[in-house]
């Protein structure tokens, strides 16, 4: 499946809001900060000139809109998707599993909002808003919870589910989920997905350093998902019996 | 409950535990009546298995009498006498549909961590290290046994333990290294090791057509069963040149195929190859001592099968892969799919044509596990097979 099939709908986006991102807004609110604190230090024309330029920064960086922006065309927010994730931007998810259950039985699972959040333990729920859009928040990391609209932009029942995040949104996001029912028996489901992560690539790295690598969550979803469909229970061994315990597991973390 | 714990290279306890409980739906909880100790649970104990966890209960033979199960198991009565396969399979995933059952999908709890190393990961086993799922093994009073609906098998009353415990492994893993060998009518086949594995495979290839079948080893006692009770030639590799020996007993052409129940920890007779991987192994440069899987290639008569039941685990080293394409030999391997052997094993017992009971050499009380594991690693006392009951 190539890329393309990541469905970045073309939709006209007339910013009448935000249209500056988070960096920008929080060097705006610093740079605000700053000036007004020069200002106080300043007389006459200097000080009315620096106190203006202040508080449109401030105010610039707390709304998260600039009317330079707006009227220059420059959009610096990353919500758009088919801005925050053309090219090489974005973080790239690309996992699949089989299963041994229908395609229809499959996409009836995922296309209801209540199970997913059974499957996904790093997502904490997903709201339907209308018959074509909710809203997801995932645990982001050190446990902050991230959201993000989504509206679908394709839906083939039984085949397919495609996405986008709408505009405002913290993450930008699109995605797909295929279902493809093999001869041999049981349905191939691949999700592929790219969104632009809090902090950009580097915020994406850090996550990977703290133990949250998304690839990684996504194919143990996945597991999760064909383990509770195949055989009604995910295997453990939490809660077992064990003899004395002595020094930890890093033998394990040394493996893998 | 008591349980025989790892608690690092050559230390075992047995020490006292809390009692296992029904974790999931499909789990049993089983009173263990037998187990043994196979010879891969030496591989653990001599730290060759990497992942294990001090305080790991050991054991993957065992057997008993269900006392509880989950509501998920419908096909097992409480006081029901089974067999519990070392294999951990769910029966519903494409692996065990396909008969697959040691290769299950959905068994391993930590299948990823064998999928970094593997690519993939088979099924969970007892007892036998956090890769391949960390679940608490049989050498126990209880376990706690996953999938109960589809693993643990009943075994007639009037057949005694010993006659049917080996059903949870060694016994079918002897009988797929024959399978696989593709026996045809008069065929000579080559067995390293006269372990119990290796026993069960030299029986099993005659069951299945072979000829003659020449068994390879060093220990006087276990060629001996090999010779006596299994009917094999033997070799013994301290005095014989393996190699040279197999093709003069076979007209030139070598055996039509090979096992190789020996596996990882393979002790060669001081040949340069044996040297070099005691010497990389032991400063931790190998993973595997596999003089045997090279014997076994270079001894392979043309277009003949190399079937290994013996374990490997890493990235082996001077393996002749030139001999193997030049021969156009096949390797067959892995992990044994126990349920798909236990119906027409079971009826082998059944019916007189096998009694499995005769590798044992000992049987012990469980407490008595530390001594029997040293006994069994260095072979004293005749020790071919030990029996606990616990």
């Amino acid at each position: 499946m190539p890329s393309g099939d990541v469905v970045l709908a073309l939709h006209p986006s007339i910013s009448m809001h935000r249209n500056v991102n988070d960096w920008e807004r929080l060097a705006s609110v610093v740079a605000g900060v700053l000036l007004l604190n020069l200002a106080r230090q300043q007389q006459g024309s200097v000080r009315n000139a620096a106190a203006a330029g202040g508080i449109g920064l401030v105010a610039r960086g707390a709304a998260g809109y600039c009317p330079i922006n707006a009227v220059t065309g420059r959009t610096r927010r990353r919500d758009d998707p088919r801005r925050a994730l053309s090219g090489r931007r974005g973080v790239r998810i690309d996992e699949s599993v089989t299963i041994q259950a229908s395609a229809s039985t499959l996409f009836a699972f995922w296309r209801n909002p209540e199970y997913l959040p059974k499957v996904f333990p790093h997502l904490a729920k997903v709201e339907s808003l209308d018959a074509n859009r909710s809203r997801w928040t995932i645990r982001g990391p050190a446990g902050v919870p991230v959201s993000w609209d989504a509206r679908i932009v394709n839906e083939i029942p039984g085949e397919k589910i495609a996405w986008e995040s709408l505009p405002g949104s913290d993450v930008a996001s699109a995605g797909s989920v295929t279902f493809r029912p093999l001869r041999r028996g049981g349905t191939e489901i691949r999700v592929v997905m790219q969104y632009d992560p809090p902090a950009g690539k580097l915020g994406a790295s850090l996550a990977w350093l703290l133990g949250r690598n998304p690839s990684a969550d996504v194919r143990e979803s996945l597991r999760t998902l064909k383990r509770i469909i195949e055989t009604g229970e995910v295997a453990t061994t939490e809660g077992q019996s064990a003899g004395a315990r002595r020094g930890s597991y890093r033998i394990i973390e040394a493996i893998a | 409950m008591k349980a025989v714990c790892w608690q690092g290279k050559h230390k075992i306890r047995v020490e006292n535990v809390p009692d296992p409980r029904i974790l999931n739906d499909r789990d049993a909880i089983i009173q263990v009546t037998s187990t043994a100790i196979c010879g891969s649970d030496l591989h653990l104990y001599d730290g060759f298995i990497p992942s294990m966890a001090h305080g790991d209960i050991l054991g993957h033979e065992f057997m008993g009498e269900v006392v509880e199960k989950g509501k998920g198991v419908a096909s097992l009565k409480v006081g029901d006498r089974v067999i519990v396969p070392f294999t951990i399979a769910c029966g519903q995933c494409g692996m065990c549909r396909r008969g697959c059952w040691s290769l299950c999908d959905n068994s391993n709890p930590n299948a990823w961590m064998l999928e970094r190393l593997y690519g993939a990961s088979g099924s969970g086993l007892f007892g036998y290290s956090h890769l391949y799922g960390g679940y608490a093994g049989g050498q126990a009073e209880f376990v706690r046994v996953p999938f109960a609906d589809v693993g643990p098998f009943r075994v007639p009353d009037h057949l005694s333990d010993d006659q049917v415990l080996f059903l949870t492994d060694i016994l079918p893993t002897g009988y797929m290294a024959a399978e696989n060998c593709d026996i045809q009518r008069g065929d000579t086949v080559a067995v390293w090791g006269c372990g119990p594995v290796g026993l069960f495979a030299i029986k099993s290839a005659y069951l299945l057509g072979a000829e003659r079948v020449i068994a390879i080893d060093r220990v006087p006692e276990r060629l001996d069963l090999a010779r006596d009770v299994c009917l094999a030639e033997t070799l013994n590799f301290e005095d014989d040149d393996v190699i040279e020996r197999l093709r003069a007993m076979t007209g030139g052409r070598g055996p039509d195929s090979c096992i190789d129940a020996v596996g990882l920890e393979a002790h060669g007779a001081g040949s340069l190859g044996a040297r070099y991987d005691n010497v990389k192994t032991q400063m931790m440069l190998a993973t595997d001592r596999l003089e045997v899987l090279r014997q076994a290639i270079h001894a392979c008569g043309k277009g003949g099968v190399v079937s290994i039941p013996g374990v490997y685990g890493g990235y082996l080293d001077k393996v002749p892969v030139g001999a193997a394409f030049a021969k156009g030999l096949t390797l067959r391997m892995g992990q044994t799919h126990v349920h798909r052997y236990l119906p027409r094993l079971l009826s082998l017992i059944e019916d007189g044509v096998i009694d499995p009971s005769f590798v044992i050499s000992h049987h012990v009380r469980l407490d008595d596990a530390p001594k029997a594991y040293e006994m069994f690693l260095k072979k004293e006392d005749g020790c071919t097979k030990v029996v606990m009951r616990p």
